[in-house]
């Protein structure tokens, strides 16, 4: 696992280098200009946010149906990167957003949705901090609300009039553009793993503790 | 002078848009750089936060297994 966290960590901090000089000599959007850039790590945020969201999902079905504590890790890892990404989506589109829009926030359907989302992850959080015994399976079920909610962000820009483009801009990016588009999704999911890995590798030395605590218990050394 | 300054009656005047002299503008080089500096600060935030849960994880182990061999070297 330490292997693939500096493997990881080398490639996002190499895209991290690489993908601005490209964004920066990607050509400008004719009615935004410069500050479509923003585009580049907005979507690729989301993105990971919304993979992030799904194994959290995937994880917490596991652990509500097996009480395993390796889906628990796994799962309060990617909450706690669904927390970082979404952070990270609402701010880069709220920069967008004033130049484009001429406000930090609206209350637009797709904005909505996805703050909710964010939300519905430090609630994640904050149960399993303060909730106290059978938080875990708590959170857990909160977890698939946060998942109900993605598909509902995804869409809402298809179904509500929106301020906010389409999804179809992705599909339909000149290839100029679309280079240092999937070279930023890469860096953004490199990034996400190489984060995943190092806070699994916490989560395992956390179990580890807690078998000494029992092992410590047993010989009478703690209560 | 009444010409430069309304009576006091009038109040505040409505234009349509915005006077070109009060036109509040944010450089889109600075959103940019706010965006991308954000994602930079929060990672790295997070990196920081791992790294000291980590070193403080690995204390309580090395204790713990200091205060075992103790009391297992105790017993015998």
């Amino acid at each position: 696992m330490k292997k693939m966290f500096v493997l990881t960590l080398s490639l996002a901090a190499l895209g991290l280098l690489v993908s601005p000089w490209l964004i920066l000599r990607a050509p400008q959007e004719s009615t935004m200009g410069l500050v479509q850039k923003i585009f580049y790590y907005h979507v690729p945020t989301a993105m990971v946010d919304f993979l992030t969201i799904y194994l959290c999902g995937i994880a917490s079905v596991a652990f509500l149906v097996k009480r395993s504590p390796r889906a628990d890790a796994l799962a309060v890892a990617s909450a706690e990167l669904a927390v970082v990404f979404g952070a990270c989506t609402l701010w880069t589109g709220s920069m967008w957003a004033r130049k484009a829009w001429g406000v930090w926030w609206t209350w637009d359907v797709r904005l909505t949705t996805f703050a909710l989302c964010e939300m519905v992850f430090i609630g994640y959080l904050l149960v399993r901090s303060y909730g106290g015994p059978g938080s875990r399976g708590l959170a857990a079920a909160l977890a698939l609300f946060g998942c109900a909610d993605v598909p509902l962000i995804y869409v809402s820009v298809s179904i509500w009039r929106t301020m906010h483009p389409q999804t179809t801009v992705v599909p339909n990016l000149v290839k100029p553009m679309a280079v240092p588009f999937w070279v930023a999704v890469f860096t953004m999911l490199m990034l996400y793993l190489a984060l995943l890995l190092a806070r699994l590798l916490h989560e395992r030395n956390r179990t580890r503790v807690d078998e000494l605590y029992v092992a410590a218990a047993e010989a009478g050394l703690e209560e | 002078m009444s010409l430069l300054y309304p009576p006091p009656e009038q109040g505040f005047q409505a234009i349509q848009g915005a006077p070109a002299t009060t036109q509040e503008s944010i450089p889109a080089a600075t959103l940019i750089a706010s965006a991308y500096g954000f994602i930079w600060l929060v990672v790295l935030l997070y990196l920081l936060v791992i790294w000291r849960r980590g070193q403080s994880t690995e204390r309580e182990i090395d204790e713990l297994k200091r205060k075992l061999e103790a009391a297992r070297g105790g017993d015998r």
